[in-house]
């Protein structure tokens, strides 16, 4: 009796959910039927493309796919990967943040005796990127007025 | 056979109904689909290109009435028009069996290309169930075909092998449509079944029809009846529908699943109704 009102008010149990594991290792063969290479040189020639873009790109290597998508009687081949900036501008990347960190202060010093506006640093590229603003080259000077350190600096002198 | 066709100035569509897999549905999607237009008054000739191992003529009821093949008709043993067979039960349905005593590769493409030729003039449509596999029974299937019906099942084997079936008719230039057949919409919903749209995803091509999985599919076989004469069946109305968009009708593909309200599951687990 308990077993049939079971069956009746419970939901069927989920199994191991094998639809997930099936689409993966079905990709994973037609991939091999339809381009005609085995498994080692899959893996070979993904490494391999990693490595050339890597020359001239910051890649994140999870992200980095390769789509193999049938298009009538051919496969095409679709690289998607997150690219950063270019490899050798990370030098001057770093030199250029030092320098507005720095007219950042003294352009701070400067308006609690002026009162100017600050400055506005943006990179279109940046904006393209997909990791995280963190690493992203969009510098944006907040506005004086709204400045943390000019508000506690304020709060001070006014005390 | 009366020769007239309703517009003689047009040539029949041929539709190959192929998978590569074996048992996925192919045989009972030709008769379902061809008793489904003879329905909707097409005059339609299903042919079976299964030599060897033939089967439609079972499905449709009509296995006692063989004379004659579509080898015959090929080696011009007999007349075109004596080897058709006119089901009683649908007056526009035509069956041109398959041979039981030869191997696939008694005919070559030229022959019954050339076969199919004549049949064109008078039908509407004509659709052939091609054998298994990929060889020259295949090859054989698809020479005269300018559709395709690719029938599938949400099966990983199935779907690899419809893969491979689809790039060989991609470069004979016969585009390719699905068929997804023997779905139940309760696994997908658990998350064991690949859904059509994980189907429609992976192989690349438009779907032309759902058929769910259906006990009526075998009852009706087992009574030689095409399974769009029970009106109550699920899978009779998937097929309908197909015809329908065969004939240029634009029907939505809706995907439907099990209602789970309290009185279906107690009625199913009961046993009452489906």
């Amino acid at each position: 009796m308990f077993s049939v009102l079971k069956k009746l008010f419970l939901k069927k149990e989920a199994t191991v959910k094998s639809k997930a594991e099936a689409k993966s290792r079905l990709q994973f063969v037609l991939v091999q039927d339809r381009v005609g290479l085995c498994n080692e040189d899959l893996t070979n020639f993904r490494k391999e493309l990693l490595s050339v873009i890597e020359k001239y790109f910051i890649v994140n290597e999870r992200d980095f796919a390769i789509d193999y998508r049938r298009e009538g009687n051919s496969t095409r081949l679709s690289i998607n990967s997150p690219v950063v900036i270019r490899r050798d501008f990370k030098k001057d990347f770093n030199k250029v943040m030092k320098s507005q960190r720095r007219n950042r202060r003294n352009s701070y010093k400067k308006e609690e005796k002026t009162g100017t506006s600050g400055f506005i640093i943006k990179d279109e590229r940046a904006q393209e990127s997909l990791l995280p603003t963190a690493d992203s080259l969009i510098l944006e000077r907040r506005n004086s007025q709204t400045s943390p350190n000019f508000k506690r600096r304020n709060k001070k002198a006014a005390n | 056979m009366s020769v007239s066709n309703s517009n003689k100035n047009k040539l029949a569509d041929i539709y190959v109904v192929t998978s590569g897999k074996g048992g996925v549905g192919k045989t009972t999607t030709t008769a379902s689909l061809g008793a489904a237009l003879a329905m909707k008054g097409k005059r339609t000739l299903v042919v079976d290109a299964d030599i060897g191992l033939r089967n439609l003529d079972v499905i449709l009821g009509l296995e006692s009435r063989v004379v004659f093949n579509v080898v015959d008709v090929a080696k011009k043993v007999c007349k075109p028009n004596q080897a058709t067979i006119k089901s009683k039960k649908s007056p526009n349905l035509y069956l041109l069996p398959a041979s039981q005593t030869d191997d696939k590769d008694v005919i070559t493409e030229e022959e019954i290309r050339t076969t199919l030729e004549w049949y064109r003039r008078e039908f509407d449509y004509i659709l052939i169930d091609s054998p298994a596999g990929i060889e020259q029974g295949f090859k054989n299937a698809c020479t005269a075909a300018n559709m395709a019906l690719v029938v599938t099942t949400p099966e990983i084997s199935a779907i690899r092998d419809a893969d491979r079936v689809i790039g060989l008719l991609s470069a004979r230039s016969i585009e390719p449509k699905l068929i997804v057949n023997r779905i139940d919409f309760s696994m997908v919903k658990r998350g064991d079944m690949l859904s059509v749209d994980d189907v429609e995803d992976i192989l690349g091509i438009e779907t032309i029809g759902i058929v769910e999985r259906d006990e009526s599919v075998i009852v009706s076989a087992n009574c030689g009846d095409p399974v769009v004469y029970n009106p109550k069946s699920k899978a009779g109305s998937a097929f309908m529908r197909i015809a329908s968009r065969i004939c240029g009708e634009n029907i939505p593909i809706a995907c439907k699943e099990k209602p789970k309200s309290f009185f279906e599951r107690l009625g199913r687990h009961l046993g009452l109704g489906q």
